[in-house]
């Protein structure tokens, strides 16, 4: 039995329900799941994904995301940021008219980790019924992730695992990008992964990086634009929304990953900012965004190295080589296919 | 009181025991969380902060965190 009595609770309605009291939703008389503390919102199940919709389709217009796009290559790996980012972007892809394509990459990684990432985007994209891609970096290049994480030392390749496989990954989504016609690639990057960008990026005070933090990068010399519409949403946000659309996805951790004490750091405290001043990492990165990389990109953009074509696989490369071509050299004198 | 905690990253189950009322929070702080870090479910439905935990439930938490 339901009786709808709100009562005046330290600011929040409450709902006696079978008479236990439940936090009520905001905007019907539903038993809230979610309290949205940046936007003083409790929501209900119904009205948690009616927000986070409508607030993807406002945010794409207010930052004119998909102007101009034809289609669209949706990078899923199969976590919650991504497979929230495709069910968006096929309600996106309606609202403005633009066409997706959703790609997956199969990096190898063992534990069943990429077998069960690439398992939960395609459930995805089947569900959506959105044409897709799955490329498998062995059957094409001869290696795989736990190739790298094991010989890449031996073959010449400095670089932590995570630093190559986010080099593969943005090199085999421009490929693929170029081979379905696509003119924006969009990635499930986060607003917590943008808070410890922009707090790692003024740390470090590496101005090259903060010029490629922009959530909308224009196409290239062969280098397709890439944009971040997930930026201002958190990853509490995008969990939740998978559990309450019971969406498949991966939630295991790649064996590769190693925390690093500073980023996990960041995450923390800017999770404890978050709770005293609820709205402070959108507001963080939003101001970062508008004011104080736009006026850095004018400064300083051209200094950074201009676009020419690879000379091995005549992909966009600031070098002479790409970076991947490097990886790809290295990891062959090791690895026979 | 006590309550039962499902901690979903590290697979272990712990008993928690509180004075008086205890709220959603109260238990995310005492595993060292904040609000933000983690999802709390009861019979699979997630919880606001707010609410107050019942006597011998079972909580599950979830951390929002993938690691990447």
């Amino acid at each position: 039995m339901t009786i709808s009595t709100t009562l005046k609770f330290e600011d929040i309605k409450f709902l006696a329900l079978e008479g236990k009291l439940m936090v009520k939703c905001s905007k019907c008389s539903e038993r809230a799941v979610i309290r949205l503390r940046y936007a003083r919102l409790n929501l209900c199940r119904k009205h948690f994904l009616e927000f986070i919709e409508n607030r993807f389709i406002k945010l794409s217009m207010r930052n004119k995301f998909f102007k101009n796009v034809k289609r669209v290559l949706v990078a899923v790996s199969g976590g919650k940021d991504s497979v929230t980012l495709l069910h968006l972007m096929s309600k996106a892809a309606e609202y403005f008219g633009f066409e997706i394509h959703g790609l997956t990459i199969d990096l190898g990684i063992g534990n069943n980790y990429s077998s069960k990432s690439v398992e939960a985007s395609l459930k995805n994209f089947e569900m959506l019924k959105i044409p897709y891609t799955v490329f498998s970096l062995k059957k094409h290049y001869g290696f795989t992730i736990d190739d790298v994480a094991l010989y890449g030392r031996e073959a010449g390749i400095k670089k932590p695992v995570c630093s190559v496989c986010g080099t593969i990954k943005r090199y085999i989504m421009n490929k693929v990008a170029l081979d379905v016609d696509a003119d924006a690639i969009v990635t499930g990057h986060n607003l917590d992964d943008m808070v410890q960008y922009v707090l790692s990026s003024v740390y470090s005070g590496r101005i090259e990086d903060i010029i490629r933090l922009g959530l909308k990068t224009p196409t290239r010399n062969g280098l397709i634009g890439r944009v971040k519409p997930l930026a201002y949403f958190s990853e509490k946000e995008t969990l939740m929304y998978v559990i309450l659309k019971k969406l498949p996805f991966n939630y295991d951790i790649c064996p590769h990953y190693r925390p690093r004490s500073f980023h996990e750091k960041i995450r923390k405290i800017s999770n404890e900012l978050e709770e005293a001043v609820p709205g402070s990492k959108i507001t963080l990165v939003r101001s970062f965004l508008e004011k104080i990389q736009p006026a850095l990109e004018a400064k300083y953009s051209s200094s950074i190295g201009k676009l020419r074509k690879c000379k091995l696989c005549g992909m966009p490369s600031t070098g002479e080589i790409c970076s991947f071509c490097k990886i790809r050299l290295a990891m062959e004198k090791i690895v026979k296919r | 009181m006590k309550v039962r905690v499902k901690l979903i990253r590290e697979g272990k189950t712990v008993e928690l025991e509180f004075k008086g009322k205890v709220r959603v929070k109260d238990l995310v702080h005492r595993l060292g969380y904040t609000v933000e870090d983690v999802i709390v479910l009861k019979n699979g439905e997630p919880l606001v902060e707010d609410e107050l935990l019942e006597e011998n439930s079972e909580y599950v938490v979830m951390p929002v965190a993938s690691g990447g």
